[in-house]
């Protein structure tokens, strides 16, 4: 690959602790390098903002419940298409884009990095096969583990040497990222159109809690030494008062802390950081959380932050989902999946004169500047549940601009207004704090070591803004931040240039990621000789056709790790 | 050659996705088929018959046989030359080969769609305005205490459906099959219908009225009319009764819904009332799909334009109008004027003006087997079987996504559809595509 | 068939508003089913469908009315007759 040198450009890169400091980026191969040879190709970003490219640790874009979703809501896409190009193919948007849409969006903005955050095991051949498809970007998934009958079994045994073993197999099998739990617990409960809202219920028929299985979890992703946090969605989504099962939850991980490293990250806190008794009652558990948050370094969160346009609920949360689809009497879709999990999708559109709705929205960024911390919080909107990921640099414009903020607040419903503590809080993001939750600290989180920096050997993913750090009052002029967010001057990705002033210009592969973690041979013989002998009894589909072969992934990324059994 | 043996092979033939089968082969003959059922035996031990084995154009009005070049040198013409060419069928390919059709319609600017518009697309647009309370197959297995089988005939269709997930299978909480109860709705006693502990039998195009007759009794209201759909009314309450209270109920349904008239409001009205019995129960609702990829069709499709079938590509960008961009309804307008058909016989299926219409335009077949849709082609590419001679990933009734493996060698110069496919598309992007 | 006075293994008729085309009678083992007629999907089945789908892409395959009449000498149709019929 040509050498590039990208000149003159602020460049903010949170992990070297670089601030807006004018300074030059030699690219190599695909890599950033000290420098480049004169015959190099000059890229001139003279008054613009180069960041690394965005890391999105969580965004539902791939696989059987995002395709059933797309499928459902025709009405969706209709008014967003996608036209062909000669670098582009054609497509759909809106909240739940097709695949090629999907990839040419998020380069738009400069992200070069996303996660699927919840696939179900048995059908993540499904989500590879559209990660495959979706271009540009470097991606991964999350596999379901906190319903799964072996994990609850072996929780239930206090056989955490052969679970970490099954984690271990699964990870490899599905060719997953990190384990992510969902409802724990509360999905199987489904099964008999029931749900599970504190850490102490017991499950039924198997006869263990949410919280004994969270606990084993996080010490599974502790011996197993996997590179992410154990990414979890707690019990009570949505409900009046949930903020207290959030808190429990974060409390289950306090052991199982690694050095440096958070044993937790609990995604979208704003369906579950709520205070109050019932829906006229919700008030914002923003506070208590980002004190938690704020004085224990176990625990990551992210906020979901709430979009006021139309959305889709998808979750693996069938129970829940089930719930709001009584409330928002619309389209309803389930698909529970045997022996693991299950997905929930509903259509809705948040209403700024909702009275919750408007609280949502205040919690969400009440947690963003609640916690002080901004290698503790990432930016997200759980796409496509709190509104689509084309919105990040509208989240970023409110911010950074406490201005911004209050021309919407002016706008919600009265009573939100008056509860929520949003409204004093004046606090300004930086533009190093929003490199810092946008991809630095998500690609820390991740334990992506070349990702979301801008050092010496890191992937050449580039992002290049058209803002001017040193002439530019973000708080004042968040309008022009928002654009440049919106479109990037440049998008680079493993060097090449794939987009340039916010259009597609080339379209590349990306990789998928992958976790391998090495246990011993006994242990793991021990559990598959319990995997043999149950999965007919468990599965519709033979345990040989199972795993997935890394052949599958167009281009695979292994990351080995050690287990500490 | 010394026989060998290959196990887990997934079969290729309905969607019910049987991937314990055992195959036992001799170079490219195969000897046996265990483990499935007897369609599958057929599938694999009869893949040699009838095929297709030479690249056939049509010259002075006859199928000669040519070299795959010029097959597909002349295909890639066809596709460039028409207006509003339609890429059909992709029920019985692989995903990997519906993915490069796709681009091909991108490319030339035409209409893809695949057999579910003349089959479960009421389904789907059933799905697109009610919703769907669904499960993979397995939590059926272990849970469904009720089981319903509505204008579908799984010991005929799926033969091993009763086996593997409903009334003869064992699962985790419901052992034996005495621990369920099953339910047929038909309009004929069919051989499933004979294993049914209770058999509604409804009359032609009157299950629209006896959906709704249940919506209407499981929602607590009264009942008005003595018979529905020549039902006596105590047996619709009587069936509502055994719905409400059943622990886990699953509702299959076929083409006895989508074919008759109302179509979509009649899949509209089977899973609304699922979703109803979820205020009451638990209960789920499968369509039974038919081809073993048709399913794969369809979730191909939508991750990469958005929309299932029926898809409009021509203004450069992915339109979805059934009854407008549909095959048979553009067919039957004359607006098609090229087609390639891709494992599927329409001359065969398609209603007869529709058949008329397609006869007149060129059509490019990739096909296994001799069929009259290959007979009436100006140009044939003979395919590998998947399943038996090329490998692929293919999607079951669930939407669980398994892959097909390769047993045996296609014969000599027999192409896998994603080669071929591939190969066109080379092809035309040479020529120069219009679009 | 009592009602036609056909045998079982005769020729018969069937015709709808789209098309007729001569089968075989076979008693069936699905009955009772008055005045409902079977035929196996395929290319003579489709000789009696329309192509009106109703705005659905869906053209109606069952439920169609038809009459039956005895066919008395008339032959069935092979596969390669009946698709120059449908040319026609």
């Amino acid at each position: 690959m040509p050498e590039l040198l990208i000149r003159n450009g602020y460049v903010f890169d949170p992990l070297n602790g670089i601030e807006g400091e004018g300074m030059d980026v030699a690219v190599k191969d695909g890599k950033i390098v000290e420098r480049v040879g004169r015959k190099a190709r000059v890229l001139d970003a003279s008054g613009m903002t180069v960041m690394p490219g965005g890391v999105d640790i969580h965004s539902h874009i791939a696989g059987s419940k995002a395709n059933c979703a797309r499928m459902m809501r025709p009405e969706d896409h209709s008014r967003d298409p996608e036209v062909k190009t000669k670098y582009a193919r054609s497509g759909v948007g809106h909240t739940i884009p097709s695949v090629f849409t999907t990839g040419y969006r998020y380069a738009r903005m400069g992200y070069t990095t996303v996660f699927e955050p919840a696939t179900p095991p048995l059908t993540t051949r499904h989500t590879h096969e559209e990660l495959n498809d979706i271009p540009i970007i470097d991606k991964g998934c999350f596999p379901l583990f906190g319903n799964n009958w072996f994990v609850m079994e072996y929780v239930k045994q206090g056989r955490i040497e052969e679970l970490a073993a099954y984690v271990a197999w699964m990870l490899e099998a599905t060719k997953g990222y990190a384990i992510k739990i969902v409802n724990p617990g509360g999905i199987e409960a489904w099964r008999w159109g029931r749900n599970l809202r504190h850490l102490d219920d017991t499950v039924p028929n198997f006869d263990v809690t949410p919280r004994e299985i969270v606990k084993a979890l996080c010490q599974v992703n502790k011996l197993l030494d996997l590179p992410h946090a154990v990414h979890i969605h707690p019990n009570g989504l949505s409900e009046p008062g949930n903020y207290q099962t959030t808190l429990d939850t974060m409390e289950c991980a306090r052991d199982f802390r690694r050095e440096g490293r958070p044993a937790m990250h609990v995604t979208h806190v704003q369906f579950t950081g709520r205070k109050g008794w019932s829906w006229a009652d919700v008030r914002s558990g923003a506070p208590e959380i980002a004190d938690y948050v704020n004085t224990h370094d176990h625990v990551t969160i992210d906020p979901g932050q709430l979009i006021f346009t139309n959305v889709t609920w998808m979750t693996a949360d069938g129970p829940a989902m089930f719930a709001l689809f009584k409330l928002a009497k619309t389209k309803w879709f389930n698909a529970d999946v045997e022996s693991e999990t299950g997905a929930g999708i509903v259509s809705a559109t948040y209403k700024k004169s909702n009275y919750v709705n408007a609280m949502q929205w205040g919690i969400a960024l009440e947690l963003a500047l609640l916690v002080k911390d901004p290698w503790k919080i990432y930016l997200t909107t759980d796409h496509p549940n709190g509104g689509p990921f084309t919105s990040y640099p509208r989240v970023i414009s409110w911010l950074v601009s406490n201005h911004a903020r209050q021309k919407l607040i002016d706008k919600i419903n009265k009573t939100a207004k008056r509860r929520l503590n949003l409204p004093g809080i004046d606090r300004e993001y930086s533009l190093y704090e929003i490199a810092t939750i946008t991809r630095a600290a998500t690609a820390k989180s991740l334990g992506l070591e070349c990702k979301g920096h801008l050092g010496l050997g890191a992937d050449a993913d580039i992002a290049i803004y058209d803002i001017d750090p040193t002439k530019l009052d973000p708080a004042r002029e968040y309008r022009i931040v928002r654009r440049a967010f919106a479109h990037a001057a440049y998008t680079l990705k493993e060097g090449r240039i794939v987009v340039k002033k916010g259009e597609v210009v080339r379209s590349v592969r990306g990789r998928t990621f992958w976790t391998k973690p090495k246990v011993s041979e006994d242990i793991k013989k021990t559990m598959m000789a319990d995997l043999q002998s149950k999965f007919d009894d468990y599965y519709t589909v033979r345990m040989a056709n199972y795993p997935i072969e890394e052949r599958y992934l167009t281009a695979s990324q292994a990351i080995t790790t050690n287990a500490g059994v | 050659m010394p026989k060998a043996t290959l196990q887990d092979v997934l079969c290729t033939f309905c969607a019910s996705g049987c991937d314990n089968l055992e195959i036992t082969y001799d170079g490219r003959i195969i000897d046996s088929a265990r483990n499935g059922c007897a369609i599958s035996v057929s599938r694999f031990t009869t893949s040699d018959k009838s095929r297709l084995l030479k690249p056939l154009v049509r010259k002075a009005g006859k199928l000669r046989p040519t070299t795959f070049a010029r097959a597909v040198d002349r295909a890639a013409r066809i596709l460039n030359n028409a207006k509003y060419p339609l890429l059909y069928g992709w029920s019985q390919t692989s995903c990997e080969a519906i993915s490069k059709g796709i681009e091909l319609t991108e490319l030339v600017g035409g209409l893809i769609d695949n057999t579910t518009t003349s089959c479960h697309g009421p389904t789907i647009l059933g799905v697109q305005d009610a919703g769907e309370a669904t499960s993979t197959l397995g939590e059926i297995r272990h849970s469904a205490d009720l089981v319903i089988y509505w204008g579908c005939n799984p010991v005929h269709s799926h033969p091993r459906h009763t086996n593997r997930f409903t009334v003869f299978s064992k699962g985790r909480f419901r052992k034996t099959r005495k621990d369920r109860k099953l339910i047929v709705v038909d309009v004929r006693q069919t051989d499933t219908a004979k294993l049914a502990d209770r058999f509604i039998q409804v009359q032609p195009n009157g299950d629209y009225e006896l959906l709704t007759a249940l919506r209407t009794a499981i929602n607590g209201e009264q009942i008005e009319q003595e018979t529905i759909a020549g039902v006596p009314v105590e047996t619709v309450e009587e069936i509502a009764d055994m719905m409400m209270e059943c622990e886990f109920g699953a509702l299959f349904f076929g083409l006895g819904l989508t074919m008759t008239a109302g179509k979509h409001r009649n899949t509209e009205a089977a899973l609304a009332l699922v979703k109803d019995l979820n205020f009451v129960t638990k209960f789920v609702i499968v369509p039974m799909r038919g081809w073993f990829n048709v399913a794969g069709a369809n979730e191909v499709s939508t991750w990469q334009t958005g929309y299932p079938y029926a898809v409009d590509l021509s203004q450069g960008y992915p339109r979805f109008n059934p009854g407008d961009t549909s095959a048979i309804d553009a067919i039957t307008r004359g607006e098609v004027d090229a087609a390639l058909v891709v494992a599927s016989d329409p001359v065969s299926h398609f209603p007869r003006e529709a058949v008329k219409h397609l006869l007149k335009i060129p059509i490019i077949v990739l096909e296994p087997k001799r069929t009259p849709t290959s007979e009436a082609a100006e140009v044939v590419i003979p395919s590998a079987i998947l399943g038996v001679e090329a490998a692929g990933t293919i999607y079951r009734i669930d939407g669980v996504a398994l892959e097909a493996k390769k047993v045996i060698d296609p014969p000599i110069g027999v192409r896998p559809d994603v080669e071929t496919l591939d190969t066109i598309i080379r092809r035309v992007k040479k020529l120069g595509a219009r679009r | 068939m009592k009602e036609l006075g056909a045998l079982d293994g005769e020729n018969v008729r069937l015709k709808t508003e789209f098309g007729e085309v001569i089968l075989r009678a076979s008693v069936s083992r699905q009955a009772p089913h008055k005045r409902v007629a079977f035929i196996p999907y395929g290319a003579w089945a489709s000789m009696l469908f329309g192509t009106a789908t109703h705005t659905s892409g869906m053209p109606t395959l069952k439920g169609v009315k038809a009459t039956v009449e005895r066919a008395g000498e008339a032959k069935i149709a092979t596969l390669h007759e009946i698709t120059r019929m449908k040319g026609e």
